[in-house]
């Protein structure tokens, strides 16, 4: 309220005007805050929204994708398969055994049936009811009532697959007959039809049948179309279709449930240890990626449409029964923190991505901070004041502007230059490299925030040092430097963080097409000189895999990794700075 | 106080310890310093006064060649250390400022603590050669500058804790650990209450006995306490120098006269 009378101070005295009247301007001048207290508000909140739907969307999609669906198979190490001649197992022969053939099928698939057989689960039943089911279910919905005994009283889905199907090829003789000229062929055929259905035990759809016939000879052609009508041939053909299902079902159907492709780990396992063979040992693979699709829900696999791809029903019941009794379960997938790449959403990892990130981190923080402290000292502390030092500082300025692609482009033309050189090949995609380029596109960040810190030391610092005696350097660096270093920390990091989410630079650099990327090994083993990968490029990856699993889950899961790791950079930097900050 | 001055001012009138001669500074264009003569001799303070923006901070400055770290800041004229000059090439301003020690209008002490705030000037000098000899140059000068007695059991608290008259009785003893032989003090007492100023008043008068002082300061009272030669400046010119007591008692010229009496300034 103390704006009021400075409101009112213009007014004459002689008027007196009450403390408590608001004037004209002052409600104007209110109105006025008030607009922008609100506008800023608006603005504030917009960005909240904004911010929440991105974390929304990362974090709906991306955390559940860090749970893996893992089927707990008893992997039984068949001798049979691992050692086909009988005679002693060598370690050369399991070595040589084929990881699809041997490893996927031999032991994974018939581990998987035995292990849900074991579980007291009978597969061809478990399948055949889903059929049954779905028969039952079809014919129902065109009104054939007693369906599910029928199928019963047949005995073997297959019996009463052909029972329906029959029953269904008299429908469609009927229909053709009727269509024809011959009207008792027709007759015939109607009379066949009907019998067919009490045959069948379709009493009812008979009986409608035989009153169809009735007046077929009159008006054919609305015969024809009493009988579509009924949809009865429709749901006939497909409930025998549905019947005629679990003989399909065989291991290639069952295997594909799990993903035990190139389970090199199992083979070397079994390499490094030959009494494996012959044993059993619980052993987990993780669930198809389109599989995880229907157990997390996102798709129903209640009509061809929401079916994960690759599917059936048949698989969905088995599914449904290996989760009742425990065989699939939902684990935490740490292993996607260590695997490597892959196009196979199962067993992809961030593993070279994170090591990638994390050493072209270190590569920059030498060599940023090495030259940015450097290149800072020297333009704010010791170096002259001129026209020559203006354009510098202006064209850092400008170097911190510089898109980050053409820092790519930067890296790409030595990298060409290295290429002609003959040396190319072993720096295209190492950390090294990626680091020096995000050096560079770091360098500028990390000047301008390490001037602004040696700016910030008050001028009376360098005064008492010089006043005693000490010397421009031991004045920058016994006092300015170390009163700025929280300042230069802060930037630094922010400068890191910065380079850790830069993506475009090491496209160009060859960093995104090393997908056979391994872990690294030690940087002073000569790690920084591999093929690697960095969480970026990896996200980018994932981003353009087929598996819409991989593309919405997985590439979100790397997302959270990473900004996760830019929010402990962060915080770090806000903590060294409050830890460490100094007041004049 | 007036007739101990004028008895030092005897004693201590052949022993020049600076001499400007023709002295001029100019930043950039404005020519801030005009034609300055002005001898100062050893132990004995001397006071520079005169209102604000008139040169005296600026002249006090070239006398350690603080002025150097101003780009635009050019000096011209003599002036002479002990009969040498210290703007010639041979000269590292360094080693002068270790010489010339000063002390600041406003209390700067290192954000370190109150020993290494003393000790870091005989450090970077290798005035010690071992802990014990820095400790004993610590103490000396924490004594010299009367901050012993409230400061010795918390040697390793913050220089920047100390209460504003504290530091800057910090910052003399930090300028008073180098050794050096003249103590330019820029208003030292600017910043500082009542109390505090008289405590640094009567430590000024203290180091009068081993060191040649130069104070800057507004305030003509100080300045008729604690010095016993007295130059005042007016629009980068050295109007007068003189005794104190004759400067404020029986001034020559009618802006010293005006300044004193509070007419001008």
């Amino acid at each position: 309220m103390a704006d009021m009378t400075t409101g009112n101070g213009p007014q004459s005295p002689a008027s007196k005007p009450s403390l408590f009247v608001r004037t004209a301007q002052v409600r104007r001048r209110h109105q006025r805050g008030a607009v922008l207290k609100y506008l800023g508000l608006g603005a504030i909140c917009l960005v909240l929204f904004f911010l929440g739907v991105l974390l929304f969307s990362i974090v709906s999609r991306g955390a559940p994708a860090l749970w893996q669906y893992q089927a707990q198979i008893d992997l039984f190490y068949d001798p049979e398969v691992l050692n086909a001649d009988g005679g002693e197992v060598t370690a050369e022969e399991v070595a040589g055994v084929s990881l699809r053939s041997g490893f996927e099928r031999g032991l994974f698939t018939s581990s998987l049936r035995r292990t849900i057989e074991a579980a007291g689960i009978d597969i061809e039943a478990t399948v055949a009811e889903v059929w049954t089911e779905d028969a039952v279910a079809a014919m129902d919905a065109a009104g054939l009532s007693g369906s599910a005994e029928i199928i019963a009283a047949a005995g073997a889905p297959g019996d009463a697959a052909g029972l329906l199907g029959q029953t269904g090829n008299a429908i469609r003789a009927a229909v053709t007959a009727l269509g024809g000229d011959d009207t008792e062929a027709a007759a015939a055929a109607l009379e066949a039809l009907q019998t067919a259905l009490s045959d069948a035990g379709l009493t009812d759809a008979a009986s409608e049948i035989a009153g169809i016939a009735a007046g077929a000879s009159d008006d054919p052609a609305a015969a024809v179309q009493a009988l579509q009508d009924t949809g009865y041939q429709q749901a006939l053909f497909d409930a025998a279709s549905f019947l005629r299902q679990p003989a399909q079902f065989d291991d290639a159907e069952l295997g594909s449930i799990i993903f035990a492709a190139n389970r090199r780990d199992v083979r070397d396992r079994v390499v490094a240890d030959l009494d494996l063979v012959g044993t059993t040992v619980p052993e987990g693979a993780p669930v198809a990626i389109s599989m995880t699709r229907y157990l997390s829900g996102e798709l129903s696999g209640e009509n061809q449409s929401t079916m994960p791809p690759g599917f059936t029903q048949s698989h969905l019941a088995l599914v449904d029964r290996m989760v009742e009794v425990g065989i699939i379960s939902r684990a935490f997938n740490w292993n996607f923190f260590t695997n490597l790449y892959s196009q196979s959403g199962e067993i992809a990892g961030i593993g070279p991505a994170l090591m990638g990130s994390a050493y072209m981190m270190l590569v920059v923080l030498v060599f940023s901070l090495l030259f940015g402290v450097a290149a800072s000292i020297y333009l704010e502390e010791f170096a002259p004041k001129n026209r020559f030092t203006d354009f510098i500082e202006i064209n850092i300025a400008n170097l911190a502007a510089v898109p980050s692609i053409v820092f790519g482009i930067l890296g790409a033309a030595i990298l060409f230059v290295l290429v002609e050189l003959g040396f190319g090949n072993s720096i295209r995609g190492t950390a090294l490299l990626g680091g020096i380029v995000l050096s560079l596109m770091t360098l500028p960040t990390i000047v301008i925030a390490t001037r602004a810190a040696l700016k910030a030391v008050p001028p009376s610092i360098r005064d008492a040092a010089l006043g005693i005696g000490a010397s421009k350097v031991q004045t920058a660096f016994h006092h300015t430097l170390p009163l700025a270093a929280p300042g230069i920390l802060t930037g630094t990091i922010i400068g890191i963080a910065q380079a850790l989410g830069e993506t475009a630079p090491l496209l160009l650099i060859g960093v995104s097409v090393s997908t056979g990327a391994d872990i690294l090994s030690a940087p002073w083993n000569g790690g920084l000189l591999e093929q690697t990968q960095s969480m970026p490029t990896v996200v980018y990856l994932f981003a353009q895999n087929e598996d819409a699993p991989v593309r919405e889950g997985l590439a979100q899961s790397a997302i959270i990794v990473m900004l996760l790791l830019l929010f402990a950079l962060n915080f770090l930097a806000i903590t060294l700075r409050r830890r460490f900050e100094r007041r004049w | 106080m007036n007739d101990m001055s004028t008895a030092q001012a005897a004693v201590g009138a052949d022993q020049i310890k600076f001499s400007a001669r023709n002295c001029q500074v100019y930043y950039g264009e404005n020519h801030a310093i005009k034609d300055v003569d002005v001898d100062i001799n050893d132990k004995m303070v001397t006071a520079f006064i005169g209102p604000s923006g008139c040169g005296k901070s600026t002249f006090l400055r070239c006398l350690n060649r603080m002025n150097d770290t101003i780009d635009i800041a050019r000096i011209e004229g003599d002036i002479r250390l002990d009969g040498e000059d210290i703007y010639d090439k041979r000269v590292d301003p360094v080693q002068l400022r270790a010489k010339v020690g000063m002390v600041f209008q406003k209390p700067n002490p290192f954000p370190k603590s109150i020993f290494d705030n003393v000790a870091y000037g005989p450090r970077i000098h290798g005035l010690a050669k071992d802990r014990a000899g820095l400790e004993e140059i610590v103490e000396t000068s924490l004594r010299k500058a009367a901050l012993w007695e409230e400061v010795k059991d918390r040697l390793a608290a913050p220089g920047t804790g100390l209460s504003g008259g504290q530091q800057q009785r910090l910052c003399i003893a930090r300028a008073v650990a180098t050794s050096p032989e003249v103590l330019l003090m820029d208003e030292p007492c600017s910043a500082l209450d009542p109390i505090a100023t008289s405590q640094v008043e009567d430590l000024i008068d203290q180091l009068r006995e081993q060191y040649s002082v130069v104070i800057v300061t507004h305030s003509m009272q100080q300045a008729s306490r604690v010095s016993q030669k007295t130059a005042f400046f007016h629009l980068g010119n050295l109007v007068e120098f003189g005794d104190t007591s004759q400067i404020f008692t029986n001034p020559k010229d009618e802006r010293t006269e005006s300044y004193i009496t509070g007419r001008i300034g």
